[in-house]
């Protein structure tokens, strides 16, 4: 008898406690982010997939197509092709893709570069229906955020005849 | 879309179809598991922070025959194929894949022997998720994208897909 009583007083002081958390958490400020209506601002240090970063004093992007991120990305996700400036020995991206699907954002792409061309955007939203919605072109998405910035779109030099390396052309094909 | 099957196919159900399909869309209950470091994200998706179950989701079933959607979480290694494809055989139709991380996508960083270089290569896969580890943001876009699929391509595109893509399987079932 005593056990009886002791087990149904246990029980109710239980059921208690456990209300009370429920209680607690009833009054506490709501933490959920109802997503699709409200949106979290990424932290600075998240990583989306990498993206041009804009010269404030060119209003472009300083990629001259060297080609060390694709050289040293693990998983040969980048396709840089590049063409050769008429009047200088200077090579400049025309066209810059990564196949987002393939990439573990380890950022040596980032690290490598030599003219600092490179940062990680805060896109997260790149859900597809294939494999092939993940294949990201860079230099489209830098001429889109020059248009909102109303920056002049960057014409890409007229390839020379002897500028257009066979390897650009030959790169050229994989990303389509 | 199973009322067919009861009527044969002389009572046309197209309207109905749509109901059904908003319902489905409202009540996928994913299957419990995870393979690796996106499962992290997974389950942060499921807390209260990102709170699935505003998609009517919260339900993680631990059995597959409840189950619906299969988020294969994270690397799969050849060793555990067999597994998640019979989870995915045990699920009950009408029922949706989604691909979430690079290495469920794709193989990711693991260009490998012991790892399936893309779950597409076993499952028909409906959504990708990429990203190392995607925020669980990410993975509510993919859901959001899978909800627009059901609506507007029903199940039974999924179920003879096989017909209209055979070159989407032809690795078969690899144990």
């Amino acid at each position: 008898m005593k056990a009886y009583v002791k087990e149904t007083l246990t029980g109710f002081y239980s059921l208690l406690a456990g209300l009370g958390v429920t209680i607690r958490y009833f009054v506490k400020p709501i933490v959920t982010v109802q997503y699709p209506r409200e949106k979290l601002d990424m932290s600075p240090r998240y990583r989306g997939h990498t993206e041009f970063l804009i010269d404030p004093e060119t209003g472009s992007h300083r990629c001259n197509a060297c080609e060390n991120c694709a050289r040293t990305c693990p998983s040969g996700v980048i396709t840089v092709t590049g063409v050769k400036v008429p009047g200088t020995k200077k090579k400049r991206a025309v066209t810059y893709s990564i196949d987002y699907s393939l990439c573990s954002l380890c950022g040596l792409c980032v690290e490598v570069c030599p003219t600092h061309a490179l940062k990680f955007s805060n896109e997260y939203r790149l859900a597809g229906y294939s494999r092939q919605d993940m294949i990201i072109d860079i230099m489209a998405r830098l001429k889109a955020q020059q248009r909102a910035l109303g920056l002049p779109e960057e014409v890409p030099p007229a390839p020379e005849a002897e500028a257009a390396a066979p390897e650009a052309a030959a790169s050229g094909e994989a990303e389509s | 879309m199973g009322i067919e099957e009861q009527l044969g196919n002389n009572v046309l159900t197209t309207t109905l179809e749509k109901v059904v399909d908003w319902a489905r869309k409202n009540s996928l209950w994913p299957a419990t598991f995870g393979l690796a470091c996106c499962a992290i994200e997974m389950i942060v998706t499921a807390a209260n922070r990102w709170d699935i179950a505003r998609f009517g989701m919260e339900a993680f079933r631990a059995s597959p025959r409840q189950a619906d959607l299969m988020i294969v979480a994270g690397t799969v290694t050849k060793k555990m194929v067999p597994a998640v494809v019979r989870i995915y055989e045990q699920m009950t139709e009408p029922k949706w894949v989604i691909a979430m991380g690079a290495c469920a996508s794709s193989g990711g960083i693991f260009r490998s022997y012991a790892v399936v270089q893309g779950i597409d290569l076993y499952l028909p896969v409906d959504v990708y998720v990429p990203g190392c580890p995607p925020r669980p943001e990410g993975l509510l876009y993919g859901i959001l994208k899978l909800h627009e699929k059901i609506l507007k391509d029903p199940f039974l595109t999924a179920r003879y897909r096989d017909q209209i893509a055979p070159a989407r399987r032809k690795h078969g079932h690899g144990h």
